[in-house]
């Protein structure tokens, strides 16, 4: 018997959009703490992008090479996913994006714990 | 742990803005001041705010940047001379210096600084909110 309900591809992408959320909360985070900052221009995350990329499986993202099996990979999952724009902070956008951020977090957080109280039922024996 | 890199984000915005507030302060506490340690009136001060990435191999990756105030500048234009002659710090033609500071403006950017403050407060608390809802993987 396999444990595809804990490794199959709904449970993987829950998990990666979750770094990718935070991530781009960090993003959010740095474009409103230079709201005054001069010459700065903010960065985003697009993640339609890097959604579709992602069930394509050519995700390019920048990691540290691996010259032997033997050595750990980078830390750093979700770098080069982060754009470079051209425009100025506008406080207004930027918060919504914080706010739609935050409630898709909050969507995929709740489907994880659906997903684990499908498989706490399937251990229960459906008797709770 | 990446979580706590957003906060730590949102706190160097906050750090900022409350050094901003402060100078704002210190330009409307000396609005009429024309006594200085270096000699003559008081002068405008203003922050330079920077972007700083927070670690540095990570700038090559574009990840976010920390805000930083690198300078407190000094604006010595725009002195306004009173005809005063009473007054022990004027000139030979009786006028004293006074600061250029127009409170207007000053109110206007301490509105500017609070707001900004504000916003860095609210990034902060949807982080935290963010960490929170996690934590609820799992329990039961």
């Amino acid at each position: 018997m396999s444990w595809g309900f804990l490794t199959d591809g709904a449970m993987r992408l829950l998990e990666k959009t979750l770094d990718w959320r935070v991530q781009n909360q960090e993003i959010i985070a740095g474009n409103i703490a230079n709201l005054d900052t001069p010459n700065y221009t903010r960065k985003e995350m697009n993640f339609d992008n890097i959604l579709s990329s992602y069930t394509q499986g050519n995700l390019q993202t920048v990691s540290l090479t691996q010259t032997d099996p033997g050595h750990l990979g980078g830390a750093n999952p979700g770098a080069g996913l982060v754009e470079e724009t051209t425009d100025d902070v506008d406080l207004d956008q930027e918060i919504v994006r914080m706010s739609e951020n935050q409630l898709s977090y909050q969507a995929s957080v709740q489907m994880l714990i659906k997903k684990l109280n499908m498989l706490q039922s399937v251990i229960d024996g459906g008797t709770k | 742990m990446s979580m706590f890199k957003a906060m730590d984000l949102s706190a160097s915005g906050l750090t900022a803005q409350r050094q901003r507030l402060d100078v704002i302060a210190e330009n409307l506490a000396n609005l009429n001041t024309t006594r200085t340690a270096q000699g003559g009136p008081y002068k405008r001060k203003s922050v330079v705010m920077e972007a700083r990435p927070a670690e540095d191999f990570d700038s090559l990756l574009g990840s976010p940047e920390k805000v930083e105030v690198v300078q407190i500048s000094e604006d010595s234009k725009g002195l306004r001379p009173e005809y005063d002659p009473g007054h022990p710090d004027a000139d030979q033609d009786g006028n004293v210096l006074y600061p250029n500071i127009n409170p207007v403006s000053e109110m206007v950017h301490l509105m500017l600084a609070s707001r900004a403050y504000e916003a860095n407060v609210a990034v902060l608390r949807t982080g935290k909110a963010m960490a929170q809802k996690a934590l609820e993987i799992g329990r039961g």
